[in-house]
């Protein structure tokens, strides 16, 4: 147990010395070091806050919108083959969407500001969530279906009682790269339909680094990485409280 | 409820919603780029009453790197858009209906920048560096012109530029484009003091925070434009004000760059053709030069995309008091 912390914090305790001796080498308008972004993220710790509040409820609720339409369709494929092949193709094309190319489309739809930020979060959160479902709900072991079958249970009780638990797993795991990634949509949101009216954290990468202020510019990114690390550790936490007690798969971690 | 009751709510609702004078015409004005000097005119607009006094209650949506201030103009969404006068050409041939009315900026704040010990005194001697290279934002206008008007194809590399002028301050020799009013203060405020190369220079010469409105014929737009006119004349002789409200929208700009900022555009701001002026000689020289460069179809014209309001006061009637 203790090689567990112990390990990783060695790890990033020479990364963080290293970082900071190579800053030293470096003019700040390039590079800063973990002490020069940690003052510059308590000087403005009020407003990334308030940032990462706009930013991050936006990731949360693209995260949302993507897990029930990824559940929705995986279960369309997982009971018809047909839609399955018809909409397979396009849903795969989904995640080949340049945010940055339709943000304009985005802007004059939905306005500047959060509502870019979570659809590009939904987009690109959207296709691990499919797969997770899609694959999860083909899962199920062929046995058990037909002994459910067996005592006359109806697609329904399939559903609820075999189908949705033996997915469980995969679609927590879809889950768990589809929180990371729609933290990464909701920053390329702000780029790209963020005005500053509210400063998303996205706005706040870009600005400070047009101005050259290094040091607030990756007081920002730290502030998305904890987000993407929060929804990571609220997807183990669901993970757990679910199916962690008893599936076979998680009883041995 | 009755249903009656219900509209009577919805309508008291609306009337509580919009908090500006009903007799107003209510504006929305979509900016180009996020809140900073080079729209100072419109926030003293604003802030000095001057579009309140001329009847329109204007509203200033900031943008960004993508704002479709175009596209917002068309769908109803902004009835006035600031763009330039390049980008207004293209949309246009593209279907959107827009005239230009007023242009902030006479002159082109495009260009290059370079270190002030640079060699480099003019565009044509970048060439003459070794293995020079050019940080830009690859496929615009500005690139493609540059690149067709002095032959450095082949000789000079173009990199992408995406924002940060931190690869520019650590190299002395490095070049790469520059807004006049932007990068080199950005520069100045980290201890460098750089040299503007102006592409006008070159011959492009669009005009720059143009002011394009869907129906120049509007009842509003004529005193629309007369307050702009008034609003930035006042912005240049007190920029105060204004730079607080874009210092507090914008709170990267502190208040020795908003005064930079400021000093750098004025040039640009009281051109030759009279403040806000437009002259049929420089939209054909555009026009020109987005035929040249393949963005425009040859002979396309620049008529129509602009219109000039008179600005003279008509003699007014005598008062009473």
């Amino acid at each position: 147990m203790s090689r567990t912390v112990l390990l990783p914090a060695l790890v990033g305790l020479v990364v963080l010395v290293g970082w900071q001796l190579l800053s030293a080498t470096l003019p700040p308008f390039l590079m800063a070091g973990p002490l020069e972004v940690l003052s510059a993220l308590s000087a403005h710790a009020g407003k990334l806050a308030h940032s990462a509040w706009i930013t991050g409820s936006a990731a949360v609720a693209g995260l949302c919108i993507a897990t029930l339409s990824g559940l929705l369709l995986g279960g369309l494929f997982a009971t018809s083959r047909t839609a399955e092949r018809a909409l397979y193709p396009y849903a795969l094309l989904v995640q080949t969407v340049p945010v940055i190319a339709i943000a304009p489309l985005l802007v004059v739809w939905l306005d500047y500001g959060w509502w870019v930020s979570c659809v590009s979060a939904a987009i690109v959160s959207f296709f691990p969530m499919l797969t997770g479902a899609h694959v999860g709900l083909r899962a199920t072991d062929p046995d058990q279906l037909a002994l459910l079958r067996l005592y006359g249970a109806g697609h329904r009780q399939q559903l609820l009682l075999l189908r949705l638990p033996a997915a469980a797993p995969h679609i927590f795991a879809g889950l768990r790269t589809a929180g990371g990634l729609a933290v990464i949509g909701a920053v390329v949101g702000d780029f790209v339909g963020s005005n500053g009216q509210p400063p998303s954290l996205g706005y706040v990468v870009l600005k400070a680094a047009a101005a050259a202020d290094v040091a607030r510019s990756f007081a920002a990114v730290v502030v998305s990485a904890l987000l993407a690390l929060a929804l990571f550790g609220l997807t183990r936490v669901a993970e757990h409280a679910t199916i962690g007690a008893w599936h076979g798969d998680r009883a041995t971690a | 409820m009755p249903r009656s009751h219900l509209g009577l709510l919805a309508v008291l609702g609306l009337a509580a919603c919009s908090n500006g004078d009903p007799d107003l015409t209510k504006v929305r004005l979509a900016l180009n780029w996020y809140p900073e000097p080079e729209f100072g005119g419109f926030y003293e607009g604003v802030l000095g009453g001057h579009y309140e006094k001329a009847g329109l209650d204007v509203e200033i949506i900031p943008g960004g790197p993508s704002a479709p201030t175009l596209a917002l103009l068309g769908a109803g969404r902004a009835q006035v858009a600031i763009t330039s006068a390049d980008d207004l050409l293209v949309k246009r041939l593209q279907g959107v209906e827009a005239t230009a009315v007023w242009a902030a900026f006479q002159d082109s704040p495009q260009g290059l920048m370079v270190h002030d010990a640079s060699p480099v005194k003019q565009l044509s001697d970048i060439t003459a560096q070794e293995a020079p290279r050019v940080a830009i934002e690859v496929g615009r206008p500005m690139h493609a012109f540059l690149w067709q008007e002095y032959g450095w194809e082949g000789k000079v590399e173009a990199v992408p530029y995406g924002g940060s002028v931190g690869v520019f301050l650590n190299d002395p020799t490095a070049i790469q484009q520059a807004y006049v009013t932007s990068e080199p203060c950005v520069a100045l405020s980290k201890g460098v003091k750089t040299r503007y190369l102006p592409v006008r220079d070159a011959g492009w010469n669009p005009y720059g925070t143009v002011v394009a409105v869907a129906d120049p014929k509007a009842e509003w737009t004529e005193a629309f434009v007369k307050a702009t006119a008034e609003a930035w004349r006042a912005y240049l002789r007190k920029p105060g004000r204004a730079n607080a409200r874009i210092g507090e929208l914008n709170d990267q700009l502190n208040a020795d760059m908003l005064g930079c900022i400021t000093e750098l555009q004025r040039p640009f701001v009281t051109g030759d053709d009279g403040m806000g002026g437009m002259t049929k000689a420089r939209w054909e020289q555009t026009a020109a030069n987005l035929g040249k460069l393949g963005l425009l179809p040859e002979g396309v014209r620049a008529e129509g995309a602009w219109t000039v309001v008179d600005l003279t006061e008509p003699p007014s009637p005598p008062q009473d008091h």
